[in-house]
């Protein structure tokens, strides 16, 4: 109890909740310009946090993450630009939210899901975690092999109809995932060694100028034709009376649960990362979804529902509470921006690990702390900004548009912060896969396929090859490992319901209605 | 578009196949850094010849069984010109990416910047992209990219000056990136602000007198020049202040550094 | 009168408005109004960039020039390498230099050391080769006794082939006649997760990371002439100690400072004296023993001729492992 009370001294006092607030909306800001991530964030507020005090510099940097997550989903759902990967399976029902006139729904629908995941994950974090990280360990190349490709048959489900489309779709991220340097042995994968070799394409392709590519550009050169209708998308109606009633979340529980859990252990497995979180949630909603639909009461996932904008959002708030798990109780960050904030425990003399929760426990309680006042202060200013936010749709879309334009290209080249060679290499990225996005979008080609096989390529790949050469060739290794049988079933058993429910949707009717659509 | 997809996948096979096979020293039991591509050249080979016998065998009898229902002529017939405006200004728009993205180490990004922000703006306030205009508006498109780069150019010098007087006044709060930033954005805006105000009753008086002239598309014309000029230099400037100063995102100045 | 005052007034405003454009006044290298970048080519928060850090923080006490660090990770450390070699070679934009820039070059990604010149060179960071503590071995004998029972049985990871521990577990491997199954991983966090989960049986890590998770790791041995000054890790024998003397490996990650060669000579120097005062600080010093670095200063062309020394102990090595540039 005496930790627990020094615990919450540490954060106790003004100067640290000041610095929480100033945390939470520098965050929101960052996530919301398309291409800066929360791991830049972090990384940026570095050299402040040190000069802090430990736990307030923690409580600073951890409220810069929570912001930066709730930020990228503005631009995904108002423009359909997801602002980093965190935000990428926001967009499908986000997007067509805002275009029924219903932007505010949307972003309360996500305000709400952040909370419950980043409280729910928080409470995980806190009374399970040196068990959940006990139980991540267990995760080795096999089991990780076979959660990429459990990852990979969500294309099943997001294709709808479009299956042989989707397949070619996923196999073309692929491609792109494979481009560079083979990180196991070093080869490189390089069109034209003579002339590619040294340019920042021997780095391979990076994720984000990817997404800004085929999500913001292509959606942009889609839109030109609305230059002379004058509107973006159709006015907001009256925002009071858009306000989802609580009822409406309430009967979400069982799908939030699940996507608490999903994004908490998912987050919790190092190197696996957000994005596969929040597409597994999303495609668990989908399912949760259809027998719903039978009974024509509410639109489907994909058209405007906003259990599709919950989900992945509770998943992505989670995966923020579960990469600490491994992060405080193993010192293994779970992604990019817990190893930043690693570095900066680290820094601070502050040595994470098993012996934290013993050494350590009131700066233990006053890293949950500060978590759930960052949580608090996201919600707040979130909701202080869902009535301001979606007044960039008033904007006349000659006037957005420029600006949608010059700010993918940009936040492409911000990815690399400092870097001017590799970022104004990954403006062309971005501006390539937009035009490729563009006539693929034309033609009726899923796009998010490409994105699942650009981010799963390298984790199924490496992970694939490693076990082969741990187990010496022996392919079995996949059926002995329990965890990796288990994802191996659930891998078939997924392909198949995608193929059956398709094959029906497609003897039901001729309706378009219930395609996933980009 | 299947039969595209073929090409790149036969391409992609071809590629995969020249990818250099180099192993660790030990056993074989690594499947090789060409295992995956290969495989993955495969699944889309199969793919696209899906579809490429789909669209043709089964596509081109429904297509044709539908004109058949609905007595459509054949979709070539109905286009009249090559392209529409809206493909105009998709052409234009790659373009102009196309150009920025290259130009953008070199010659920088305030210049850069301004001019796309600058056309994007004023075709798409047109509607469509034609080459009249186009040539007329070669003046204030120079006029606003000097102009922009006068303003950058004193707000910069501004900042090393506050950056300098922080130093030997001993004021750290000077030289911080968020008072620089604010510094900036204070400086310019007091600086824009009049301008704007004074140039703006101007622009609508040119425009109304153009349209009492009956010269409809002159004053549609004045009016998205004047827009597309203000936001450029706003945006541009505010870019700057956001990406650099903030973000502390290495901008290239190009010919301007 | 009125004349007067205007001439003067013209003729203030046109020297206020010269002097403003022209900025404030000239200074010598480095301006203390520009910033000095760093550029770490590894993520935030990994151990290279924690030392970087913390020597970058001690630098900004000897100039007034800001210095920051810029973490520009990817290909090995060859993105980092490259985006300093665009650069103007001004002595603003510093590298965060070492083994991995002599690895990176010799397998082709980047122009590299060839390209670069020496600040300083600072220390060097020593490898434990450690398995983990349910394990059944004790010493390292042990182990390399039953790894040569059964050849090829035992894995032993690594953080990456392009990387440091990669170039040691392939000289180790080809040292014993080719007896573990030498696997990559994907950077350090990647390994000890895996090494943890026991899916790898043994590993390579730096003193911090063994002393970090001493509960789960027996360190076998530390791959350095001498023992570590980390109180936890002193019992770890040395390879010489073990009788392993005609090991050539290097010995951990050597990490020192660089510019982009055609660097003026004064810039240089400049750079050297900053770097050598924050090397020198009692703060710098004591962090560097508390995490078991061992110093091995060089200065300018100094640091020049060692880079070729490792160049040629790494040669042999990788291309043994065939990782050179073919």
């Amino acid at each position: 109890m005496t930790e627990f009370l020094s615990g919450v001294a540490l954060i106790g006092d003004p100067v640290t909740i000041l610095w929480i607030m100033f945390g939470v909306c520098f965050g929101i800001v960052l996530g919301a310009i398309p291409g800066l991530t929360a791991t830049m964030g972090i990384a940026l507020m570095l050299p402040l946090a040190i000069q802090l005090e430990t736990a307030t510099g923690m409580a600073m940097l951890l409220s810069v993450y929570s912001g930066a997550i709730i930020g990228a989903s503005v631009p995904a759902i108002l423009l359909g630009i997801p602002g980093n990967p965190n935000a990428i399976a926001t967009i499908y029902d986000g997007y067509p939210l805002t275009q029924q006139g219903r932007s505010a729904e949307a972003l309360i629908g996500a305000t709400v899901g952040s909370f419950v995941g980043g409280i729910g994950s928080l409470i995980l974090l806190a009374l399970f975690a040196p068990l959940i990280a006990r139980f991540t360990l267990r995760f080795g190349p096999a089991e990780r092999a076979a959660l990429a490709l459990v990852g990979l048959t969500i294309i099943a489900s997001i294709s709808g109809r479009r299956l042989a489309k989707g397949i070619l779709m996923g196999a073309f991220g692929l491609a792109l995932a494979f481009l560079g340097p083979d990180r196991i042995t070093q080869t490189m994968r390089l069109p034209l060694p003579s002339v590619t070799m040294g340019t920042p394409l021997a780095n391979g392709i990076q994720l984000v100028p990817a997404l800004i590519g085929l999500f913001g550009i292509s959606q942009a050169l889609y839109d030109i034709s609305r230059v002379k209708s004058g509107t973006f998308t159709p006015p907001q109606v009256s925002f009071r009376g858009s306000i989802p009633k609580p009822r409406i979340f309430v009967r979400m529980w069982r799908m939030m649960v699940e996507s608490l859990g999903i994004g908490t252990f998912i987050g919790a497995i190092p190197g696996a990362g957000a994005s596969i979180a929040v597409f597994l949630s999303y495609q668990r909603a989908q399912r949760r979804r259809a027998p719903a639909v039978e009974g024509g009461e509410a639109p489907q996932l994909g058209s405007g529902a906003l259990e599709g904008v919950v989900a992945p959002e509770v998943a992505n708030n989670a995966c923020k509470g579960g990469a600490l798990i491994p992060a405080l109780s193993l010192g293994i960050p779970g992604d990019a921006a817990t190893a930043v904030l690693l570095g900066a425990l680290l820094i601070q003399g502050v040595v994470p690990g098993p012996t934290l929760f013993i050494d350590e426990l009131p700066l233990v309680y006053a890293i949950l702390g500060s978590l759930l006042l960052a949580n608090v202060f996201m919600v707040i200013f979130q909701l202080a900004g869902i009535s301001v936010f979606p007044k960039v749709l008033t904007t006349p879309v000659p006037i957005l548009l420029p600006l949608i334009l010059v700010f993918s290209l940009l936040g492409s080249y911000a990815v690399e912060g400092r870097a001017i060679m590799a970022a104004s290499f990954n403006m062309g990225v971005a501006l390539v896969l937009g035009i490729i996005g563009y006539f693929l979008k034309k033609n009726d080609y899923p796009i998010a396929p490409i994105v699942l096989g650009l981010i799963l390529g390298d984790m199924l790949e490496q992970n694939f090859r490693r076990a082969m050469r741990l187990a010496r060739g022996d392919y079995t290794v996949f059926l002995r490992s329990p965890i990796a049988l288990a994802f191996l079933v659930l891998a078939v058993v997924s392909v198949a319901y995608a193929l059956w429910s398709s094959r029906r949707h497609s003897d039901d009717s001729d309706t378009t209605h219930g395609e996933a659509d980009d | 578009m299947p039969l595209a997809w073929l090409v790149f996948s036969i391409a992609y096979l071809l590629f995969s196949l020249t990818i250099e096979e180099r192993r660790m020293p030990g056993g074989d039991w690594d499947p090789g850094s060409a295992a995956l591509p290969t495989g993955v050249a495969v699944v889309m080979i199969a793919c696209s010849a899906y579809l490429v016998l789909k669209e043709n065998v089964v596509g081109a009898r429904d297509s044709k069984k539908r004109r058949a229902v609905n007595g459509e002529s054949s979709p070539g017939e109905t286009r009249g010109r090559l392209f529409g405006a809206t493909e105009r200004l998709i052409i234009m728009t790659v373009l102009l990416l196309s150009a920025y993205v290259l130009s953008f180490r070199t010659v920088g990004f305030v210049i850069t910047t301004t001019v796309m922000l600058l056309m994007l703006t004023y075709f798409y306030s047109l509607g469509d992209v034609r080459w009249e205009p186009a040539f007329k508006f070669a003046k204030p498109l120079g006029l606003t990219t000097v102009f922009t780069v006068l303003v950058f150019h004193l707000g910069v010098t501004a900042l090393r000056w506050t950056r300098y007087f922080g130093r030997i006044w001993e004021l750290d709060l000077l030289r911080s990136r968020p008072v620089s930033a604010l510094i900036g954005l204070v400086l310019w805006a007091v600086l824009l602000l009049p301008m704007f105000l004074y140039i703006r009753p101007k622009l609508r008086r040119r425009r109304e007198a153009a349209s009492e002239a009956g010269a409809l598309a002159d004053a549609a014309q004045h009016r998205a020049l004047s827009r597309a000029m203000i936001l450029s230099v706003i945006t541009t400037l505010a870019l700057y202040l956001v990406f650099q100063q903030l973000f502390r995102v290495a901008l290239p100045m190009g010919v301007l550094g | 009168m009125l004349r007067k005052g205007m001439v003067m007034a013209v003729a203030f405003v046109l020297v206020a408005g010269v002097a403003y454009a022209a900025g404030p006044p000239e200074v010598e290298f480095p301006d203390p109004d520009e910033t000095i970048t760093m550029v770490v080519p590894f993520g935030a928060g990994g151990g290279t960039d924690l030392i970087f850090r913390e020597l970058v923080d001690e630098m900004n006490n000897y100039t007034e020039a800001e210095i920051i660090v810029d973490n520009i990770g990817g290909a090995g450390s060859a993105t980092g390498t490259n985006e300093v070699l665009g650069l103007p070679a001004d002595g603003y934009t510093i590298l965060a230099s070492g083994a991995h820039t002599v690895t990176a070059t010799l397998q082709g990604l980047t122009e590299g050391y060839r390209e670069l010149e020496g600040i300083i060179g600072l220390n060097w960071d020593p490898f434990i080769v450690a398995v983990h503590r349910d394990a059944p071995w004790e010493t390292f004998d042990e182990l390399l006794a039953d790894a040569q029972d059964d050849p090829e049985a035992l894995t032993f990871g690594n953080a990456g082939m392009g990387g440091a521990t990669g170039v040691l577990t392939v000289g180790m491997n080809l040292h014993f006649d080719e007896v573990f199954n030498v696997t990559p991983f994907d950077g350090g966090a990647d390994l000890i997760a895996n090494f943890l989960g026991q899916h790898v049986d043994i590993g390579v890590f730096s003193q911090t990371e063994v002393a970090e998770h001493m509960d789960e790791m027996t360190p076998l041995m530390i791959v350095h002439p001498e023992r570590s000054t980390i109180p936890e890790l002193q019992d770890v024998q040395t390879y010489q100690e073990l009788g392993y003397e005609d090991l050539e490996v290097p010995f951990g990650s050597y990490r020192s400072i660089s510019v982009r060669a055609g660097t003026p000579q004064e810039h240089k120097e400049a750079l050297a004296d900053i770097a050598t005062q924050a090397f020198e600080s009692d703060r710098f010093q004591n962090y560097m023993q508390e995490q078991g670095l061992l110093p091995e200063y060089s200065r300018l062309e100094e640091l020049d001729a060692y880079f070729e020394e490792l160049e040629e102990l790494f040669y042999p090595i990788l291309e043994a492992a065939d990782l050179l540039d073919n």
